[in-house]
């Protein structure tokens, strides 16, 4: 497999202060430890019946849960044989990687239907499958050559034929939605075939592929508002642009620094969001499908400080769990410079989401319109947080199931407005549509907006107007 | 999927019979008594680690095994739906279905190579896949459209491009083997592929195909000598044949009777083989890779007694458990007639097979040559049966592991001249070779023929002649062999075997209740033992007394008597 100068962070010296770094002690030590626990079982059975029950039940998680355990084991032993460099680990990290080959398809069962041809539900390409080439090429790129023969080429061809070559012959935009989707599915699943590409392919394939590529991640970055704000939620930030940090990391450093999407102004600003989203020390801004626990991610957060040197990096634990991918390791930077972590008032202008932050309570408050990704009937919701825990809320997003992404979305409780903190209207929820708020005031302490925008024709009849006001 | 007017016996009447009859209770409680042990726990987990370990360790079973269960569970989910039409056992027969076609290949880690291309090893022909292909095709063509869509779909397009699409684009001769071969694998794979063909293909693809898998199941019964003898072991009569009959019972069906290759003389003369190697009620004749245990199998004994209405069938223990396919059941008869189970002399003359009945005991011994299939190197081999158990014995099939079927296949005691009751001349014990003993008298209680085909070349530069002869007499069995070297031999050792500890001395050595005889002045004995392993793995003993010659000279006669 042709070596090439990319993930520069997978280097001896950077292996040596994670063996050795007391910053790294407790993830080597939970990790070795959770290793041994999983050595001494096999992997539960992954059931057709379970993987049905996203047609028959509407639940993703029957199959979820022991689909995890298996890429739980993959990235678990191969982080610990380059830990450790002990082969007891090979077996058991083929033997997974070998079940995973096996399985009908590699994407999830709430993303490829029934319907399609066996073919193409095994080469379909959505964000499980492409997370899966990216893992499973990656061990290959460092570690294959310890393989059995027949297994290393085996799940290579397989890697090639489901996402590589997949990829190739499946080029009409339309052949994807996640090609010109304006959500994280387009950094995510870009990045992972790209680094799946640039693991295992061949110079010419991905140099004619790149520009398709950058095509698909300037989808996400267009998504967003140019105020750098991620309406899909919290835990879609990280999600989507620590892919999007990937791609153009990888990017970068196959061009040799001639291409680098991190000079985007609009990026920069983007990169910035996380760190204004705080209400507490713990707690963050909830809105739409994201979450009400505030973490930000160390690896993330020190690449961002390696890539733009004055960015604000808060202290952040070291990583003590089980890691899911090695940049979650190799790009945390134990000798990082951070700054107090305080949360500041900040406003996004075009999302329209305010952040005030008080000596003795603090508030979020959002207005918007009722058609953003990951889109909740909220405009006007807001949280407040006293003595450090957040008391009225946004409640966030709730199970993955069937309906969730679907025509009946808005009869489950947290997309509707029926779980926020809005006005029900002679009897009118809030309901879809495009219309937005009209913002009258938008400073540090006071935020004040329309709200009769959310409400159905229905209402709006004999509703001249509804204004909201958030005097801090 | 087209209906076929094929497995006649797969009616309501019939099924109404297996669910009512008392002669069916016993499959039918542990049956499903089975499955509810089985629905109770997941199958095991397939690792490519076990899978592997036939090259890392030589050893099939680490995967065969577990991949056993789900043979295994598909067969009892798919009895017992038809038993009950609960529809409970329906989920975990899909599952168990969806995760056979998630496997890399069907085959059986022992036949397809490693090195082969990936899309070659997944549409792998051989014993386990055709196998599996079948079983699968026929659960699809009976209950698949109480699958879920996608499923049923799934488990078709896996059988086709597996097995009947393989089969049909690999139309070379040797594109496989066992296109041409004259062992059970002919009968067995064509017999499960032709199966697949009738239950999921189409009428033009069968029609197309016919002249390739009447060629193929001909070589089988080509490679079984005109007597009829299965050389390979009395279990792969049971194997093979078993196969050949689905072959011409579906053949038969699927032409309307106009093709009936029951009707072939030496087919018949096949059909009687199991009827003849019994030695006493339990044991029977164990040469090559075969066993010791007589177990007639009522499915096939039934149903060959459908086609030949004088074939004697024993009375046979109705099944008890979950064997596998449906024929096993449904090919059974509650009221066959059997006849009382006669054990008979019987000698096939070409395999130069020989079974003597008698009224104190009973031996079987072989000649041949040392090139059969499944081969030993075992010319003069023989077993004897006194009340009623075999003592003196040929031990069988060893453990089938990566070396039994490769170069180091006569380095394993079971097929080596070491583990058979042969003599070890001038130090050379037999070796692989294709001459044939000539046979000098072969009777009921009469066999007499040449052993020295089986030995070395350069054995038998020194060595004229080796004549062993049995002697059946009414209360002892005589043994007599004739050496005559043109040189003075410099060692000349009888060996003579047990699975039971051969005890005694000073010219009497009991085994079981047979007591060896024989002149100690003119022997040094040594007792010994050596273990070895059994093909589903456990270890057995091999003991052995071997009487040196004391007083070697270039015409030698030795007599042994067993009593």
């Amino acid at each position: 497999m042709k070596k090439r100068n990319i993930f520069r962070e997978f280097n001896d010296e950077k292996w040596e202060q994670v063996r050795t770094h007391p910053y790294y002690a407790s993830l080597r030590e939970a990790t070795l430890l959770k290793a041994e626990e999983l050595l001494a079982t096999d992997p539960p059975c992954i059931k057709f019946s379970d993987f049905h029950k996203f047609v028959t039940e509407g639940t993703r998680s029957a199959y979820e849960a022991p689909f995890g355990q298996y890429t739980k084991r993959m990235n678990t032993y191969f982080f610990c044989y380059l830990l450790t460099g002990d082969e007891k680990y090979i077996d058991p990290l083929v033997d997974v990687l070998w079940s995973i080959c096996d399985l009908e398809t590699w994407a999830a069962n709430s993303h490829v239907k029934d319907e399609a041809p066996i073919k193409e539900r095994r080469r379909c390409l959505d964000l499980v499958s492409t997370m899966l080439g990216a893992r499973i090429s990656e061990i290959l790129y460092y570690i294959g050559d310890n393989f059995p023969e027949l297994a290393y080429r085996r799940i290579k061809e397989e890697v090639r034929f489901r996402i590589i070559d997949c990829y190739r012959e499946k080029r009409d935009v339309n052949d994807f939605v996640w090609y010109t989707k304006p959500n994280n599915w387009s950094a995510v699943c870009a990045a992972n075939v790209f680094a799946t590409f640039l693991y295992l392919a061949e110079d010419e394939e991905i140099n004619v592929e790149i520009p398709r590529f950058m095509a698909t991640v300037q989808c996400f970055i267009d998504a967003f508002p140019d105020d750098g704000c991620c309406l899909e939620g919290t835990g879609y930030w990280k999600y989507g642009v620590s892919h999007y940090m990937i791609f153009a990391t990888m990017l970068k450093e196959y061009t040799d620094g001639r291409i680098d999407l991190y000079q985007s102004e609009k990026v920069r600003k983007i990169a910035e969001f996380y760190n204004h989203a705080a209400i507490n020390d713990h707690q963050g801004l909830s809105f739409s499908d994201g979450g009400l626990g505030y973490s930000p991610s160390a690896w993330i957060m020190h690449h961002l400080k390696r890539v733009y040197p004055d960015f604000m990096v808060p202290p952040i634990d070291p990583p003590t769990d089980s890691v899911k991918s090695l940049r979650e390791v190799l790009w945390c930077d134990p000798d990082v410079d951070t700054c107090p972590n305080k949360p500041g008032s900040y406003s996004f202008p075009i999302a329209q989401w305010f952040v005030h932050v008080g000596d003795k309570y603090s508030v979020g408050a959002k207005a918007g319109c009722n058609n953003e990704p990951h889109n909740h009937n909220d405009v006007g919701s807001f949280l407040i947080s006293k003595n450090n825990e957040v008391t009225f809320v946004d409640p966030g997003g709730e199970e993955y199931v069937k309906t969730y992404f679907s025509g009946s979305r808005y009869k489950h409780l947290m997309p509707s407005s029926r779980g926020h903190s809005v006005p029900v209207i002679n009897g009118h929820l809030q309901c879809k549509g495009t219309t937005k708020s009209t913002v009258y005031t938008m400073t540090d302490d006071r935020f004040t907006f329309t709200l009769d925008n959310a409400y159905p024709e229905a209402c709006r009849a004999t509703l001249e107007s509804a204004v909201r006001d958030f005097d801090c | 999927m087209k209906k076929r007017n094929i497995f006649r016996e797969f009616n309501d009447e019939k099924w109404e019979q297996v669910r009512t009859h008392p002669y069916y209770a016993k499959v039918r409680e542990s049956t499903l008594e089975s499955a509810e042990k089985l629905l109770a726990v997941d199958p095991p987990y397939l690792k490519f680690s076990d899978y592997h370990k036939f090259v890392t360790e030589g050893s099939r079973k680490a995967y065969g095994t577990p991949a056993g269960q789900y043979t295994k569970r598909m067969s009892v989910y798919f009895f017992c739906y038809l038993l009950t039409g609960d529809e409970k056992y329906i989920e975990p027969l899909v599952d168990v279905m969806w995760s056979i076609c998630d496997r890399e290949t069907w085959a059986i880690n022992a036949h397809v190579k490693e090195e082969e291309s990936i899309i070659e090893r997944r549409r792998f022909l051989d014993l386990g896949s055709c196998i599996l292909g079948y079983r699968m095709a026929e659960i699809l063509y009976y209950i698949g459209d109480k699958f879920p869509e996608l499923a049923y779909r799934r488990i078709k397009e896996e059988i086709r491009f597996r097995i009947i699409d393989c089969y049909r684009e690999k139309r070379g001769e040797t594109d496989f083997w066992w296109y041409k071969a004259s062992n059970n694998w002919s009968a067995v794979c064509a017999a499960t592929v032709f199966s697949t063909f009738l239950y999921l293909a189409e009428d033009e693809e069968i029609e197309a195909e016919l002249p390739r898998f009447m060629k193929t199941v001909q070589c089988f019964i080509d490679g079984i000598p005109d007597d009829g003898c299965c050389l390979e072991g009395s279990g792969y009569w049971s194997y093979g044949f078993s196969h050949y009959m689905l072959f011409a019972t579906m053949l038969k069906e699927y032409t309307d009777g106009k093709i009936d290759l029951y009707q072939d003389e030496k087919v018949r003369k096949i059909a009687n083989f199991y009827s003849r190697i019994a030695i006493n009620d339990h044991q029977c004749l164990s040469f090559s890779d075969g066993g010791l245990a007589y177990n007639p199998s009522a499915w096939i004994m039934h149903h060959l007694k459908k086609i030949y209405p004088d074939l004697p069938v024993p009375p046979i223990a109705p099944p008890t458990n979950d064997s596998g396919v449906l024929r096993y059941i449904l090919w059974c008869d509650p009221d066959v007639a059997t006849c009382e189970h006669k054990l008979e002399s019987y000698s096939f003359p070409i395999a130069q097979w020989f079974l003597h009945i008698g009224e104190k005991y009973s031996v079987g011994a072989k000649a041949g040559f040392n090139k059969e299939p499944h081969n030993h190197n075992d010319v003069g081999s023989f077993l004897i049966s006194k009340n009623n158990e075999v003592t003196f014995v040929d031990p069988g099939c060893g453990e089938y592991v990566k070396t039994y079927f490769g170069a180091g296949r006569y380095t394993h005691l079971m097929t080596s001249a070491r583990g058979h009751s042969v003599p070890i001349i001038n130090g050379y014990i037999q070796c692989t070779g294709t001459n044939k003993s000539t046979v000098y008298t072969m009777t009921d209680d009469r066999f007499t023929f040449t052993l020295d085909g089986g030995y070395p070349e350069a054995c038998r530069a020194t060595l004229e002649s080796a004549v062993r002869d049995f002697d059946c007499q009414s209360d002892k069995l005589v043994l007599t062999d004739t050496y005559k070297f043109t040189e003075l031999p410099t060692s000349l050792v009888e060996q003579f075997v047990s699975l039971m500890p051969i005890t005694g001395e000073s010219g009497e050595l009991h085994c079981g209740d047979s007591v060896l005889h024989y002149d100690p002045t003119l022997f040094d004995a040594e007792l010994g033992s050596e273990s070895f392993r059994r093909n589903n793995g456990t270890e057995d003993t091999l003991y052995w007394v071997r009487l040196a010659v004391k007083n070697l000279e270039k015409e030698i006669t030795l007599k042994f008597e067993f009593d």
